[in-house]
């Protein structure tokens, strides 16, 4: 059986008090840069009149959106049937994770 | 696991990466037959194009008997989240890109990414506020400027992230606001903010996408946009919402590691154009907060 208290009890202490700390630092540290980071946000020219220009500047150019004018197709199953239908080889493009958030 | 998983398995195995429990990412080439031509996974676009070549040769060498489809094969036979898409309600392509001043004109940053947002029907309703008369005013529904704040106004520019908790989001606020109001249309004026920063509080133990280690990092919008909403179709037509903002910090793979001070970001949300494409599931449809979004 352990015993409580005595010199490992008093260790654990600091070290609980220690991580205490710790979280609390980190936690004022992500308060300010939030913060930070609000006033940022408002410093932005976002107007009624400013919305179609940042959307232009946003969306992928003609060029970015090039791959798009491939006709893709959303499974692999489709790409299969599709592929023997027309005798035409198959190209087929796997990413790890989200297809849409790759790396 | 279904037969279409088998079958790429077994051109996977005899591709560039045969570790059965590693990645299998890339390009591939392959006959209808399963037969595999060419592969490679390569940021290098001649060598990818060789490859490509490569496939093409081979297909051309390929004997008619060695390129049909089996007879037999099944095929996909599983449900996948894709089933789950909102049809009927609101899907929104979100793009977000790194911004270089809070003003324009800026230069271009080349690095950009895409999402979909799902609300489903009632959800695309709750948009609206109760009163339909021009000035009336409501604030979106918490859980839905959550979804906003949790899994879409997240730093994924450069490479994935992950979602943040519910005890990460604060002062989130959403407004919208009746412009105008004709029998077939109803146009609103949304404005906002939201604020996540995320903490030791992870509330996802079932995601796909977990914290190992977990590093600092957050981001504060501003929203401004508008919508016109059909009352007669039960639909949004047009939708256009832009949240520009701070982020700052990194995920283990958004590709900030090494630039985690803060930075400018933007996003648009506007309506998902039709096809197919429009059901790629939200990166995070696994974590969402709503009932409808149940895994299949």
């Amino acid at each position: 059986m352990k015993r409580s208290g005595g010199p490992h009890a008093s260790r654990s202490l600091a070290l609980i008090a220690m991580l205490g700390f710790t979280i609390h630092a980190a936690g004022e540290e992500q308060g300010q840069q939030l913060d930070a980071a609000t006033r940022a946000a408002e410093r932005f020219d976002l107007t009624d009149a400013t919305i179609p220009a940042w959307r232009d500047h946003i969306l992928p150019t003609h060029a970015e959106r090039a791959w798009e004018r491939i006709e893709w197709l959303p499974s692999f199953t489709a790409g299969l049937r599709r592929a023997d239908e027309v005798n035409r080889p198959l190209l087929l493009w796997v990413m790890n994770g989200h297809p849409l958030g790759c790396t | 696991m279904g037969a279409e998983c088998r079958f790429f398995q077994a051109l996977a195995n005899v591709g560039h990466y045969r570790d059965p429990d590693g990645t299998r990412q890339g390009i591939y080439v392959c006959a209808p037959s399963g037969r595999l031509l060419a592969s490679i996974n390569s940021l290098d676009p001649e060598a990818v194009c060789r490859t490509l070549d490569a496939g093409l040769a081979a297909w051309e060498k390929l004997p008619a008997a060695q390129r049909r489809l089996p007879a037999d094969f099944a095929g996909r036979a599983e449900t996948r989240w894709e089933s789950r898409a909102p049809r009927d309600g609101l899907i929104l392509e979100s793009t977000n890109r790194d911004l270089t001043g809070a003003r324009l004109p800026l230069e271009r940053g080349d690095r950009w990414n895409r999402d979909h947002a799902w609300f489903s029907r009632a959800e695309a309703r709750a948009w609206l506020p109760a009163e339909s008369a021009p000035g009336a005013a409501h604030e979106l529904p918490t859980e839905l400027t959550n979804r906003l704040a949790r899994f879409h106004l997240v730093d994924n520019v450069r490479g994935q992230t992950l979602p943040f908790a519910r005890a990460d989001v604060t002062g989130s606020r959403i407004v919208v606001r009746v412009v105008e109001r004709r029998p077939e249309r109803i146009e609103l004026a949304i404005e906002g903010q939201t604020r996540a920063a995320s903490s030791a509080a992870w509330d996802m133990p079932t995601g796909i996408w977990t914290p190992e280690p977990r590093h600092p990092r957050g981001i504060a919008t501003r929203l401004r946009g508008r919508a016109v909403y059909d009352p007669q179709q039960a639909e949004f037509t047009e939708f256009e919402l832009v949240a520009l903002g701070q982020r700052w910090g990194f995920s283990d793979t958004n590709a900030r590691r090494h630039e985690p001070e803060p930075g400018l970001i933007g996003f648009v949300f506007r309506l998902a154009p039709p096809g197919a494409a429009q059901f790629v599931t939200p990166a995070f449809i696994d974590v969402y907060d709503a009932d409808w979004a149940q895994r299949p």
